[in-house]
C-alpha cells in the first residue's frame, strides 16, 4: 500500500512541476503592444493590391488602417540590440481582423494587457458608426484596461506612432510617462477610457485628450469634445486649461495680464471651483461658477519702484485679473455651449442630482435647452505673494 | 480515516456564515441595484439588510428552539412526519440548485478573467473535486477552513477598494429618495437574494456546541456581511456612476480591474484579487454542498454522508453545464432567487416558528384547562 502511494506521488509531482513549462512563452517572445492607432481607410489603389493577400472571394470590408507599436523589451532591459520599437500597419475591418492580420507578419506573440494608449484619427472619431464599434470593443474586452488613454488627433495616427521619440522607447510608453508624470501640465485633458465612457453615459459629452504631431515631435495638448458618441470639435491648449479650471480639475495656472501698459504674469494657485445650477423666476436655467484662487506675481518689470509692494496697486491687479479671467472663462463656456452643444461641464447631471424636480421637467428637451443656459463666472483671486523682491 | 468530529463552535459558525453568504452575489449586486433603484441603491441596501437581520433573528429563534434537530426533525415535530422529509428534500434541492448555479457562474468568471485557455468543463470538474474532498472531511474541517479563508478572501478586496477612494464621486447617490416607492419595495427581495446561504444555519445549528451563542454569531455575521456589501456597492457606484454600473456584468470585478495600486510591480492587480475572491466562492459551494449531502443522508437515514458527496458530484457537474450561456445563467438565477429562495429562507422558517408558537400556546391552554 505504502509503495503504491510513493509511486503515485512520484508520478504526480512531475505533473505539477513540469506542466507549467509546457505552454511557456518567454518574455522576449512576447510583444507588449503599448499603443494602437486607427485611421480611416479610404481605399486607394495601393492598398487594394495589398488586399490580394487575403484571397477571399467576398469584397473585404476594410474601414480602418490599424497601426500598432511595441517596444523592444530586451533593449529596454539593456541586453538586446536593434531598433527601440517596432511599428506595424494594416488595413482591416475591425479590431479582431487587424489583430489576426498583424499576427501573420510578426514573429512575436502579441499581448494587449499593457496597452497604454489608443489614438483615433479625427475622421474615425467623427464617424459615429466606427466610433461606437470601437468603443464597444474597448469596453467589452476583458484584456483591455480601463485606465488606458484615449486620444484624438487631427494628424494621421500612423504618423504619430511612427515618431521616434529619441528616448529609446516607443510612443506608447512615452505617452504613458508624459500623461502620468508628477508635474502635470495643465493644458491637456487628462481623462482615460473609463472616465470618457462614464461621462458619455451620464452627460452625453466628454473630453478626450488630443495628440498632435509637428515635425519630429509629438505633443499632447488640447482636447477633443465628444458628444452623441462621436467627436464634434477640438479645443486649443488654453481653452482646455480654462475648461478644466471650470471643472475644478486644475490647481495651478499662469495668466499674462496687461496692467497699466505692462504685461505681468500672475500665477494662480490653489484653485477651487464650485458650480451651482438653479432655475430662475422666468424658467431659465442658470449656471454659476464660484472660483477662488490665490495669486503670485511671478513677472513684473525690472527697476520699477516698489510697485508690486503697494497695496493699492495690488488691489488694482486683483480687480483686473478677476475681471479678465471671469470673462475668459465665461467665453469658453459659451463657446462650447453654442458651437458644440456639448454638456461637458455636467450641468444636466448637476440639475439631476441637486434639482431633480427641475430636471424631470426639462430632461427630454435638454439638447435644446442647454445652449440657452445662462452662465455667470465669478472669479475671485487675491494676490498673496509677490516673490522675493519689492 | 474516521473523522468523527461533528462539533463546531459558534465563532466558527460565524466564519462559515460569512464566507458562505459572501461569494458570487456581490459581484453583480451593484448592477441589480443601480438598474432598479438608481441613486437610492444604498438606502435600499440598508433597508434590505435591516429587514434581513429581523428575518435572521427569526430563523435563529427557530434553531435555538429545537436543540439537536435539523430542519427535517423540526418540521416533523412541528407539523407531521412526512412533512419533515418533504421539507428536508426541498432544502436539499434548493441547496443543490444554488450550488449548481454558483459553480457555473464561478466557471464563467474564472474562464473570463483568469484561465482563458482552459475549457470550462475542466475548471468546473477540478473545482468540484476539491469541494468534494473538503466535504468528505466533515463539518469541522470546513469550519476551520472558513476561519482561515475569511480574512484571506475579503481583506485584499477591501484593500483594493480603499485604493479606489481618491477617484470617487459620491454625488451619484443624489437625488435621495426620488425613486417610486413600489420599485423600492420590489427591489428589497433582491437584497434578500444576496443573503442566500444564510439558511444553512437551520442545519448547522445542529453541530454547534455552545448553543447560547448562536444568536450572537448570527447577528455578527449579518452585520459583517451587510457592511461588506455596503462598502462594495458604495465604492462601485461612486466610481462608475449609475449609467455605467447598469451595463457592467460584474461591476465589482471591473472595479478591481480599473484600480491603479500605486507603486506596484504588478500592473493588473485584478488577477490577484480574483484569485483570493475565488476562495470565498469555494467556501460558498463547499458549505452548501456539505449541507446538501448531509440533508440527503438524513433523509435516506444513512449514518455517513461521505459517500453521498461523490454520488452528487456528476449530478452537479452535468446540471451546471446545462445553461447555454451566461445570459441564461443570470436569468435563471434571478427567477430562482425570487421564488425558491424567498420560500426557503423566509416563508418556511417563519411558518414553522409560527406553528410551533401556536402549538405551545394551545398546549399551555390545555394544561390550564385540564
Amino acid at each position: 500500500m505504502d509503495r503504491i502511494k510513493i509511486y503515485l506521488i512520484i508520478l504526480i509531482i512531475p505533473i505539477l512541476l513540469f506542466s507549467g513549462c509546457w505552454d511557456k512563452v518567454e518574455i522576449d517572445e512576447r510583444a507588449f503592444i503599448t499603443a494602437i492607432g486607427y485611421d480611416k481607410y479610404e481605399g486607394g489603389n495601393e492598398a487594394k493590391e495589398e488586399n490580394v493577400e487575403k484571397e477571399t472571394e467576398k469584397e473585404p470590408l476594410n474601414r480602418y488602417i490599424r497601426t500598432i507599436t511595441y517596444p523592444n523589451v530586451s533593449l529596454i532591459a539593456g541586453k538586446g540590440q536593434g531598433k527601440p520599437f517596432f511599428v506595424y500597419s494594416t488595413v482591416c475591418a475591425s479590431w479582431a481582423d487587424g489583430r489576426q492580420q498583424i499576427a501573420l507578419r510578426d514573429n512575436k506573440n502579441f499581448y494587449v494587457y499593457h496597452l497604454k494608449a489608443v489614438i483615433f484619427n479625427e475622421e474615425i472619431a467623427r464617424d459615429e458608426e466606427l466610433f461606437r464599434e470601437m468603443f464597444d470593443t474597448f469596453e467589452r474586452s476583458v484584456f483591455l484596461n480601463r485606465k488606458l488613454y484615449f486620444f484624438v488627433t487631427p494628424n494621421k495616427a500612423q504618423d504619430i506612432l511612427m515618431t521616434d521619440t529619441g528616448k529609446n522607447m516607443d510612443v506608447g510608453l512615452y505617452i504613458d510617462e508624459l500623461m502620468s508624470k508628477e508635474n502635470k501640465p495643465t493644458r491637456m485633458a487628462k481623462s482615460d477610457l473609463g472616465t470618457i465612457a462614464v461621462d458619455l453615459r451620464e452627460s452625453n459629452a466628454a473630453l478626450a485628450p488630443r495628440i498632435i504631431k509637428s515635425k519630429d515631435e509629438i505633443k499632447v495638448s488640447g482636447a477633443g469634445v465628444l458628444k452623441d458618441n462621436k467627436l464634434v470639435g477640438m479645443l486649443g491648449e488654453l481653452e482646455t486649461r480654462d475648461v478644466f479650471i471650470l471643472k475644478g480639475k486644475v490647481k495651478l495656472a499662469d495668466y499674462t495680464i496687461k496692467v497699466d501698459d505692462k504685461f505681468i504674469v500672475v500665477s494662480q494657485t490653489d484653485l477651487k471651483t464650485n458650480m451651482k445650477t438653479y432655475e430662475d423666476k422666468d424658467g431659465n436655467i442658470n449656471v454659476y461658477f464660484d472660483i477662488r484662487a490665490e495669486g503670485d506675481i511671478v513677472q513684473h518689470y525690472f527697476r520699477t519702484s516698489k510697485e508690486p509692494f503697494d497695496e493699492k496697486y495690488i488691489d488694482r491687479v486683483n480687480k483686473k485679473v478677476n475681471e479678465l479671467i471671469s470673462k475668459e472663462l465665461g467665453d469658453v463656456f459659451k463657446k462650447i455651449q453654442k458651437d458644440f452643444g456639448a454638456d461637458i461641464f455636467k450641468v444636466g447631471e448637476n440639475l439631476r442630482k441637486f434639482h431633480p424636480a427641475t430636471w424631470n421637467k426639462i430632461k427630454d428637451d435638454w439638447d435644446e435647452i442647454y445652449p440657452k443656459v445662462k452662465v455667470k463666472v465669478d472669479y475671485k483671486m487675491n494676490i498673496r505673494r509677490v516673490g522675493i523682491k519689492q | 480515516m474516521d473523522r468523527n468530529n461533528d462539533v463546531i463552535m459558534s465563532s466558527q459558525l460565524y466564519s462559515i456564515l460569512v464566507t458562505t453568504v459572501i461569494g458570487i452575489g456581490i459581484l453583480s449586486m451593484p448592477r441589480a441595484l443601480a438598474e432598479n433603484v438608481g441613486p437610492d441603491s444604498l438606502i435600499v441596501l440598508v433597508l434590505g439588510s435591516v429587514l434581513f437581520l429581523i428575518i435572521a433573528l427569526l430563523i435563529q429563534r427557530l434553531v435555538t428552539k429545537f436543540p439537536n434537530k435539523t430542519i427535517i426533525e423540526m418540521s416533523a415535530n412541528v407539523l407531521f412526519k412526512p412533512m419533515g422529509t418533504i421539507i428536508g428534500f426541498g432544502y436539499f434541492l434548493h441547496l443543490l440548485i444554488s450550488t449548481v448555479l454558483v459553480v457555473r457562474a464561478f466557471g464563467e468568471i474564472t474562464k473570463n478573467f483568469l484561465l482563458l485557455n482552459t475549457p470550462i468543463e475542466v475548471i468546473i470538474i477540478s473545482f468540484l473535486i476539491t469541494v468534494v474532498y473538503s466535504v468528505r472531511s466533515g463539518i469541522e474541517s470546513i469550519a476551520r477552513l472558513a476561519v482561515i479563508i475569511l480574512p484571506m478572501s475579503i481583506f485584499p478586496a477591501l484593500f483594493v477598494m480603499l485604493v479606489a477612494i481618491p477617484d470617487l464621486d459620491f454625488t451619484y447617490f443624489l437625488p435621495i429618495l426620488k425613486t417610486p416607492l413600489p420599485k423600492i419595495i420590489k427591489t428589497v427581495p433582491q437584497i434578500f437574494f444576496s443573503f442566500i446561504g444564510f439558511e444553512i444555519i437551520l442545519q448547522l445549528g445542529f453541530f454547534v456546541k455552545d448553543r447560547k451563542n448562536i444568536k450572537k454569531a448570527a447577528i455578527k455575521s449579518i452585520l459583517f456581511i451587510s457592511s461588506v456589501y455596503f462598502v462594495f456597492t458604495a465604492i462601485t457606484i461612486a466610481r462608475f456612476g449609475i449609467a455605467e454600473t447598469k451595463i457592467l456584468t460584474w461591476p465589482v470585478v471591473t472595479l478591481f480591474k480599473s484600480v491603479d495600486v500605486p507603486g506596484t510591480l504588478l500592473e493588473n492587480v485584478e488577477a490577484v484579487i480574483m484569485a483570493t475572491w475565488l476562495l470565498s466562492i469555494f467556501m460558498s459551494v463547499a458549505v452548501s454542498y456539505y449541507v446538501a449531502t448531509f440533508l440527503l443522508s438524513r433523509i435516506l437515514k444513512s449514518k455517513e454522508h461521505n459517500y453521498l458527496a461523490l454520488f452528487i458530484l456528476p449530478l452537479v457537474y452535468i446540471l451546471s453545464l446545462i445553461p447555454k450561456n451566461i445570459v441564461e445563467v443570470y436569468e435563471f438565477l434571478d427567477k430562482f432567487a425570487n421564488i425558491v429562495s424567498i420560500t426557503m429562507i423566509f416563508i418556511i422558517p417563519i411558518f414553522l416558528l409560527f406553528i410551533s408558537f401556536l402549538k405551545r400556546k394551545s398546549k399551555k391552554g390545555m394544561k390550564r384547562n385540564g
